[in-house]
């Protein structure tokens, strides 16, 4: 079994290396060992959840040593190790299984891209630094992983690098992520700090231990880890990065920037459960930004008129929708949404790509509509995406939010679960104005396209349709009967301390009580989601069909002017953040650096560079640059002096 | 002087030996560059074999002004790895600009033996005269483009201003001899021991030549506000060499602030401590924010050395906050950097290898296609530089700032400044990154021939990058072994 | 006649108001060094600053150390110094040297960093270095080859290497012209 586990990350790994120094020579066959690696690495893995889920690990689950990376009897001992429990299971599942679709997928989607080859290379590079993440056992080799996800990330936001924009995309993905990651790395150094190790379930055990004494406050431990999960999870205020980053081609943002690397973030606070637990404060932050993040990101969906964009901001909000759970408490249903996302999220953007390459990679969705009889496989499994995402019973999407929105209300936090209420509604609404926007209605394609529009080959549908079905049942399978379906008793022994802490007894789910109340609701809200956007752009079933009205979406908008230009720009974050660190930051640099070479480097720099132009080396040394450096020697001697004399006098 | 001494001093005179034999090669064979070559390499290999050996027995010679000890064998194998190096990336370049190699080559092995004099001397004399002789080749070095008038004009000032600094550092080892009585370092550490337990008051000149010495080293180390001459003698020198005086000068430095402040100063570290916390952020967040708005990759390389310097100095004083782990992250630190940083600036010099080619930002655009494994290797090295894990410059800047953290107090906050600016160096080293593989050749060139010599010292230093971060464990025993020979 | 080891009305010692005169005659040299516009007078103005401070070892008790700055600075630097002044000087290169630029700030510094230092090295308590020694020239031998033995031998590696770093410097390359 642990050689297995090991194999699990070593697969891509390897599939990297071959790929990335042969790759060149394979050019249009070089798909085959690096979806070879991952197919493989997903069977084993399944192997691995299999025993995980079933109980045959045991609760504490399987440890593996790897290597001492700093030996014992150092000052720092590290070992890098994997651990599997059922918390890695379940992410493993959600990994292994989308990332093998989206590398199928890939193989037509990428068919006619030159640089085919190093695609699949930074793939797979992506492949083990997320299933490094998900299986290390410490918190350094976390923050390793944590760090080869970015960079893996940024390579395929910047792949089209041709694109200024890509560029530019990837830059601010690597940015962001950076904030983020400063406070993770200060996190982590604060823990290293209280308990002298890095190992997760150790350290989390000394730190919340009764009578531990922390140099550290646990309140301030927890917020910097958050402040790491923020930034790879694109939490509100360092959400900026996930639209933009979908200047990367389509399977990327299917695979990274909607069902895996952006739910680092959220396996990271359910990983460190007990630390939230022990600093209700900072969970009532997780919750606030959460339930924040969903609602503003689910505003600005609505206006959006780039595809993928819309669902960028989709998947922000639901992010925020699980930050929410984790802050409220429900970390099981946190960790379900997660999977459920992952699913109908990648779905939904394995469809767009679809739908990007049916129109020759247009990705306005002015200039779609009509595209449901042109390409069915992809309309009707975006179909189901949409409705699983919307929350309509039974699909997988009801079963997941419903649970968050149920703990919200019952975990004593109303205002999480009233915003998230109207997100719920509004959720529906943007998705089915996608829907209609795209697949209803009279078609806008631009008339040289329009006859060569076709349904994407069987390598690209085949994944659309594997992935539409757990979209449909997952829920059913593994979320019913609500509240302690089979993920809850996967995922009890992870969470069952935190619980413990929180004091929050797990209530009997009531079918005619509050519960039964508040899933009526959310379908309601849903369904009211989904007329609206039916009535204003259209829709076209086998007996319901209605034209779009163009005419009343104009009104509607003109009617709220200040709010439509508010979701439209984004809520203007992005140019208040060039305002803030691109100008005024670009500033301060630039000051220094004028700082060091004119005031420092003496103002006889005028002088110097024409007599550089004259050629006349002895009094190009003699016109006062020097004796300037010098002269700042000499201050800083001043400086010193005194400073040691005030020292040592004390 | 017995026998015993001459044994101690084997590798220092083999040194001396190897420089001279590499002029009289050139003067039987004069301009080829094969020769020389092979009586430098085979020539220092000799010595690091000697080295070796001779860290087997430590002990002092010249009644206690030279010790051989774990620091010392550790230092010596890190200067002869930084000068074979500098002598395996250096020929393409010069030989296409004219530049003779044996004189290269030789006057850098004086500079080595200057270097391992430092790490050896117990005597602050010695040391002095140790600092002399390293950074005297390099002012000839910064030179050595003597048609250049870049080249002179940076090691006129460089050997200018060099000097000033080492007229201060030697006013202030007066200062310390005058109040001990004597240069030996184990005796001024046992004189000021006194004085620090109280047994003697802190007279107002020791604290005086403190501030004589600290700033000379400052200095030497290139430490803000000290480090003026950096740029201009880092611009102008010919790449390769650039390259070396990033690394082996500043090296050779920290070597001496190792013998002097730890071992000769250590008792007075408390008085030190703050000083040293100070020059260590401003050095840090100077250099980064200055490297970031460079254009040209040599100058930001130069900068960002600075800002290295910092992050040496964050593990200094770690020491002095009572941490000895400061002292082993920063000797880790030190290899760790020599590799990278030599690595880089190969690959800069391996692409100005046609002379006018400019190290401009624009000379990387397209690199990554157009020399994929050379564009590789310079991520490689800056990611190290960065501090990416898994490599060497993760793993030596995790370890100095943690060692800052368990000293607690104020250096958490010099920590925390330390981290910040990690995260900030990403957006300059990466820009390298995004023009060699993300933008298009602003003219199309030819892929360049690079030696097989280069190729052999990029592996190497690549290799040691990729080693020194995932196995840290073997070099990690090492650098505890030399920092417990210098504190024990 | 013995001449009073003390003068007897300003009750200073003798060796100290030479120390004055010789001090001050070496600042004052030091500075027409920075301050003079003519190059030549700048080295013969440190020709003097040398032989004043020869005059200072002498009182210090190290007449030998005094006798090789008379030899080496006096007799050969700076005379080398003023030899290569002429030489290099041709009609294109300035006469006059031009830079003084930060005269007022730097003047500050030093006279702040003078003043620092007068005060801290009043105010220690030097000891044993305090005490004026004589030094024999035969003890001197003895400290340069047994106790000091091996920076002596160093220094001489340091002017190899100083020397062949000015040989390359200053070797004409092939070709070029005169």
């Amino acid at each position: 079994m642990e050689s297995l586990v090991v194999l699990i990350p070593a697969l891509p790994l390897a599939g990297f290396i071959l790929t990335g120094l042969f790759g060149r020579r394979l050019d249009k066959e070089a798909h085959w060992l690096a979806v070879g690696v991952v197919v493989v690495s997903w069977l084993i893995s399944m192997v691995v959840v299999v025993a995980a889920l079933s109980g045959r690990l045991g609760d504490a689950g399987l440890s593996i040593k790897l290597w001492e990376w700093i030996p014992a009897g150092k000052a720092f001992h590290v070992d890098v190790g994997f651990t599997v429990d059922n918390l890695t299971a379940v992410l493993l599942i959600v990994v292994t299984t989308i990332g093998m679709l989206v590398h199928v997928y890939s193989i037509g989607y990428m068919a006619h891209d030159p640089g085919y080859w190093r695609f699949f290379a930074y793939l797979n590079l992506f492949m083990f630094s997320m299933l490094v993440l998900v299986l290390a056992s410490s918190f350094l080799v976390v923050f390793v992983a944590w760090e080869l996800v970015g960079l893996s990330s940024y390579l395929l936001i910047g792949f089209w690098y041709g694109r200024r924009s890509a560029a530019l995309a990837a830059k601010k993905a690597f940015i962001v992520n950076r904030v983020g990651d400063v406070g993770f790395a200060l996190g982590i150094m604060a823990i290293f700090v209280n308990t002298g190790t890095f190992e997760i379930r150790e350290s989390i055990e000394k730190l919340t231990a009764a009578g531990a004494v922390l140099t550290v406050p646990l309140p301030v431990i927890a917020l910097l880890v958050f402040a790491g999960a923020m930034g790879k999870s694109a939490q509100f205020p360092l959400h900026v990065w996930l639209p933009d980053a979908m200047e990367g081609p389509t399977p990327v943002s299917a695979l990274i920037h909607a069902a895996t690397m952006v739910n680092a973030g959220v396996y990271l606070v359910a990983r460190t459960n007990l630390l939230f637990a022990h600093a209700p404060d900072a969970m009532v932050v997780v919750a606030a930004i959460g339930i924040f993040t969903a609602i503003l990101a689910a505003s600005i969906a609505l206006t959006q008129t780039d595809i993928k964009r819309v669902l960028a901001y989709s998947t922000l909000s639901q992010l925020g929708y699980m930050f929410a759970a984790l802050g409220v408490g429900a970390w099981a249903a946190a960790i379900f949404h997660l999977m459920s996302h992952g699913f109908f999220k990648g779905l939904l953007f394995l469809d767009s790509g679809s739908v990007i390459h049916a129109v020759d990679g247009e990705q306005d969705m002015r200039l779609m509509g009509g595209l449901s009889r042109k390409i069915p496989i992809t309309y009707g499994t975006m179909l189901i995406g949409s409705v699983a995402i919307s929350g309509i019973p039974p699909l997988a999407g009801f079963f997941s939010k419903d649970e968050i929105l149920a703990s919200a209300f019952k975990n004593g936090f109303l205002w999480v679960w009233l915003v998230g209420f109207i997100v719920a509604g509004l959720t529906a609404f943007y998705m089915f104005r996608l829907m209609g926007l795209t697949f209803w209605g009279p078609s806008r394609v631009d008339r040289q396209v329009e006859p060569h529009i076709h349904e994407s080959p069987p390598v690209m549908t085949g994944p659309l349709i594997v992935l539409a079905i757990p979209s449909v049942f997952l829920g059913l399978l593994i979320g019913f009967p609500p509240e302690s379906g089979l993920i809850h008793q996967w995922l009890e022994p992870v969470f069952t301390d935190g619980l413990e802490v929180l004091h929050r007894p797990e209530a009997a789910f009531n079918v005619f009580g509050i519960d039964g109340a508040l899933v009526l609701s959310s379908v309601l809200i849903a369904a009211v989601g989904i007329a609206v956007a039916w009535r204003l752009f259209g829709v076209e079933l086998p007996r319901l069909s209605r034209e779009p009205d163009p005419e009343r979406v104009r009104a509607l908008t003109a009617r709220a002017p200040f709010l439509y230009r508010a979701s439209l720009n984004k809520w203007w974050f992005d140019d208040l953040y060039d305002l803030l660190f691109i100008r005024v930051g670009g500033r301060v640099a630039a000051f220094l650096w004028w700082f060091d070479r004119v005031i420092v480097d003496g103002t006889v720099n005028q002088i110097g560079i024409e007599t550089q132009r004259a050629g006349r080396l002895l009094r190009q040394v003699q016109t006062g640059r020097v004796q300037n450096y010098a002269l700042g020697i000499a201050l800083g001697l001043l400086v010193m002096a005194g400073s040691y004399l005030v020292i040592t006098a004390r | 002087m017995s026998w015993q001494d001459v044994a101690i001093v084997g590798p220092l005179v083999g040194a001396i030996l190897v420089a001279i034999a590499i002029l009289l090669v050139d003067l039987v064979v004069p301009g080829r560059r094969g020769p020389a070559l092979t009586v430098a390499l085979l020539g220092l290999g000799l010595v690091a074999v000697l080295t070796a050996l001779a860290g087997r027995t430590p002990g002092q010679a010249f009644g206690g002004a030279y010790t051989v000890d774990a620091l010392t064998t550790f230092l010596d194998l890190l200067f002869i790895s930084i000068v074979g190096l500098t002598i395996v990336f250096a020929p393409d370049y010069l030989e296409p600009r004219d530049l003779p190699i044996a004189e290269f080559a030789a006057v850098l092995v004086f500079a080595l033996t200057g270097a391992m004099l430092i790490a050896a001397s117990t005597d602050l004399l010695v040391l002095f005269l140790g600092l002399e002789l390293m950074v005297l080749p390099g002012y000839l070095l910064a030179g050595f483009a003597k048609r250049d008038s870049l080249s002179t004009e940076g090691a006129i000032k460089y050997f200018l201003l060099g000097s000033f600094s080492s007229a201060i550092f030697l006013f202030g080892l007066a200062y310390v001899w005058g109040i001990t009585g004597t240069t030996r370092v184990a005796e001024v550490a046992a004189e000021l021991a006194r004085v620090a337990a109280g047994g003697a008051a802190l007279q107002p000149g020791l604290a005086l030549g403190l501030a004589f010495m600290t700033t000379g080293v400052a200095f030497k180390i290139a430490a803000v506000p000290f480090h003026y001459w950096t740029p201009d003698a880092y611009q102008g020198s010919p790449t390769p060499i650039t390259g070396y005086l990033s690394v082996g000068p500043k090296v050779g430095a920290f070597a001496l602030i190792l013998r002097l402040f730890v071992g000769a100063l250590g008792p007075l570290r408390a008085d030190w401590l703050d000083v040293i916390i100070v020059l260590a952020a401003l050095t840090m967040t100077l250099g980064n924010l200055v490297a970031l708005t460079q254009g040209n990759v040599k100058r930001m390389l130069a900068y960002s050395s600075i800002a290295h310097t910092g992050y040496m100095l964050v593990g200094l004083a770690a020491y002095a906050g009572g941490r000895q782990e400061g002292l082993q992250g920063l000797l880790y630190y030190g290899a760790a950097y020599t590799f990278m940083n030599l690595g880089a600036f190969a690959v800069v010099a391996a692409l100005q290898h046609r002379p006018g080619v400019t190290s401009a930002l624009e000379t990387f655009a397209g690199l990554g296609r157009r020399e994929p494994l050379l564009g590789i290797l310079m991520t490689l090295f800056l990611l190290s530089l960065t501090g990416i894990p898994p490599t060497a410059g993760f793993f030596a800047k995790a370890y100095v700032i943690l060692a800052a953290v368990q000293a607690g107090g104020a250096l958490s906050v010099l920590a925390v400044i330390a981290v910040l600016n990690a995260a900030a160096a990403a957006f300059y080293y990466l820009r390298v990154v995004v023009y060699m593989f993300m933008r298009e050749p602003v003219a199309e060139t030819e892929p360049q021939r690079h030696s097989s010599l280069v190729w052999a010292g990029l592996w190497a230093t690549t290799v040691l990058t990729i080693v020194l971060g995932l196995v840290p464990g073997p070099l990690l025993s090492v650098v505890t072994d030399a920092a417990k020979a210098l504190t024990s | 006649m013995t001449i009073p080891e003390v003068i007897p009305i300003v009750n200073v010692r003798w060796d100290d108001i030479l120390f004055l005169i010789l001090a001050t005659v070496m600042i004052g040299s030091a500075l027409l060094v920075v301050i003079l516009r003519d190059i030549i007078r700048c080295g013969l103005a440190m020709m003097v600053c040398f032989g004043a401070l020869a005059g200072i070892y002498v009182i210090a008790g190290a007449p030998l150390v005094a006798a090789t700055q008379v030899l080496v600075y006096i007799g050969a630097i700076s005379v080398l110094v003023l030899f290569a002044i002429m030489l290099t000087q041709t009609k294109a290169a300035p006469a006059r040297l031009v830079f003084q630029t930060q005269a007022v700030p730097a003047a500050l510094a030093a006279v702040v960093l003078a003043i620092i230092i007068a005060l801290a090295v009043g105010s220690t308590d030097w000891g044993a270095a305090g005490t004026r020694v004589r030094t024999a020239t035969d003890a001197l031998a003895k400290v340069l080859f047994q106790q000091y033995v091996l920076p002596f031998e160093i220094v001489s590696v340091l002017l190899l290497a100083a020397v062949i770093g000015g040989v390359f410097l200053a070797k004409r390359d092939e070709g070029e012209p005169l």
